[in-house]
């Protein structure tokens, strides 16, 4: 399934009924906390990951228990009040109807997915595992340790060893990374190192931010990220400073231009910006190419999360990051008027 | 008391009761004659004294008459150094002012007396033109940043978010 075309879903935790058309270049998903993005991004991730393999109805329920982390699919149904779920697919390749529905009184799912699939995606973890990978793996697979089952997808990915064969990929995309991180990302009997003027350290003594840029690149060398990867990223801003932000925009668009379709979630206001500022300026930007960007603003009502898109935010009404922008600057307006009227 | 009214580019400012006395301050003689000797001195539009003892700094910029003068918009952040600069010669005109100033000398001298009192407070103001609000807030906080060294009260306004506190009317001539 090389690109997600659209996503349907009904009665499934926050929605009643919402459909996404998706881009398939960038596809950014706005909204206050408890509105249902990280659902979304999980939702896709999931459908992506059933079509990578075979599987059978059982493996599906425990697919869905292990991405959501519950022990029972009837949690995931919206507000407890219907006997099923649906989720309904398309890929931009065929005009094949996909679905999956879970029916509670019987405890089942019906299915019909795409046949196996090349495509991979990736759902980034944000906690960082480059400098603790290979402790993880094991613990992780003999205890329950409840934590989000990507972080352990990407800790065995940074396990595998560089390509023997640069990409075209790699080479367009690397170059832009590797000037960020200060030196040569360096990996020795399974750790992992920034070699650098002052010397060779280890990644464990990096910044956040800095750990999060060295497991991006060490995944597009080994070829984990590629032009065929959909590629899945909850609030992407966490641990980077503005100036890293600038830096990732200009990835997340460079990746999309080389054919990775890319989901993600954000509550920051410079990384939402920039993005949109790429299509609101796109005639005028010819120092790279900007790819195609959907913005979907999911806003929770009475009915259930509504769900408003546009191809930059000045399509977006109530977006909720300006909006506090927005009160922010009314707060010190009435906070300077009340100082001027004080005697 | 009465209002005080003064054309500044396209706009016409009505300072109203509020305001015991404003000057265009980068209009008046005191200003000129040092600025005539000392050329890059800068002033503000406005200055004046809000509610008895209030001092306030007010700037106003337009934008099309910056575009008219070169062919670059200032950025955010030399704009808000430009109007920290006015404000910083502003202040060396009052004090000079206060000192042999023919024309408003008790006027210097007022402001100078409640300027050295730490408990006045200091308003300065930037009245931008520009329909965002987020434009706003970044100019506001850079404003901020630039006159730190004031310890002032600073607020961005377009024509729309002037507070009508500041008892200010604007209008197009």
């Amino acid at each position: 399934m090389k690109y997600i075309k659209d996503l349907s879903i009904d009665n499934f935790t926050k929605f009643s009924h919402v459909k996404f058309e998706f881009s398939k270049e960038i596809n950014v998903f706005i909204g206050k906390n408890g509105t249902g993005k990280t659902h979304i991004l999980k939702l896709l991730y999931l459908i992506q990951r059933l079509s990578q393999s075979k599987y059978d109805s059982n493996s599906v329920i425990q697919s869905f228990k292990t991405i959501f982390r519950t022990e029972n699919l009837d949690s995931l149904i919206r507000n407890f009040q219907s006997d099923d779920f649906t989720i309904n697919f398309h890929r931009l390749e065929d005009e094949k109807d996909y679905y999956l529905q879970y029916i509670s009184t019987e405890k089942r799912i019906d299915y019909k997915l795409p046949e196996k699939q090349e495509t991979e995606g990736f759902y980034f973890p944000n906690q960082e595992i480059i400098s603790s990978y290979l402790e993880f793996i094991p613990i992780y697979d003999k205890y329950d340790l409840g934590w989000e089952e990507n972080i352990y997808t990407a800790a065995k990915a940074l396990f595998l060893p560089k390509l023997k064969e640069t990409t075209s990929f790699q080479k367009n995309i690397l170059p832009k990374l590797a000037s960020e991180l200060g030196g040569t990302l360096l990996k020795e009997e399974g750790k992992f190192y920034l070699q650098n003027q002052y010397g060779k350290i280890q990644t464990s003594l990096l910044a956040e931010g800095e750990k999060k840029l060295a497991s991006l690149i060490y995944l597009i060398e080994n070829g984990t990220i590629h032009s065929s990867t959909i590629l899945f990223w909850d609030e992407p801003e966490i641990h980077l400073n503005p100036k890293l932000i600038t830096v990732f925009t200009k990835i997340f668009n460079a990746m999309a231009s080389e054919g990775v379709q890319v989901f993600l979630s954000t509550h920051d206001y410079l990384f939402s910006h920039q993005l949109s500022l790429l299509d609101e300026y796109r005639k005028d930007i010819t120092e790279e190419k900007v790819s195609e960007i959907k913005f979907f603003c999911l806003e929770d009502t009475e009915e259930g999360v509504a769900v408003y898109s546009g191809k930059n935010l000045t399509e977006i009404p109530n977006n909720p990051i300006l909006e506090e922008f927005s009160n922010h600057y009314d707060r010190e307006r009435e906070l300077f008027v009340r100082t001027l009227k004080d005697e | 008391m009465s209002n005080f009214t003064f054309k500044e580019g396209n706009q016409k400012f009505i300072f109203k009761s509020s305001w015991d006395k404003v000057l265009q301050f980068d209009k008046i003689t005191d200003y000129k004659n040092i600025s005539n000797k000392v050329t890059c001195t800068k002033g503000v539009d406005f200055l004046g004294i809000f509610q008895g003892k209030k001092i306030c700094f007010l700037e106003i910029k337009d934008f099309r008459k910056e575009l008219k003068k070169s062919e670059k918009l200032e950025n955010v952040d030399s704009l808000c150094i430009n109007v920290a600069q006015k404000i910083k010669d502003t202040l060396a005109v009052i004090l000079v002012g206060s000192r042999n100033s023919t024309n408003e000398n008790e006027f210097f001298k007022k402001i100078l007396k409640n300027f050295i009192n730490s408990n006045t407070k200091i308003f300065c103001i930037l009245h931008l033109e520009t329909n965002n609000k987020l434009n706003l807030t970044t100019y506001q906080s850079k404003l901020k940043e630039k006159l730190g060294w004031l310890s002032c009260k600073v607020l961005v306004v377009n024509k729309d978010t002037f507070p009508p506190d500041l008892d200010i009317s604007v209008e197009d001539v």
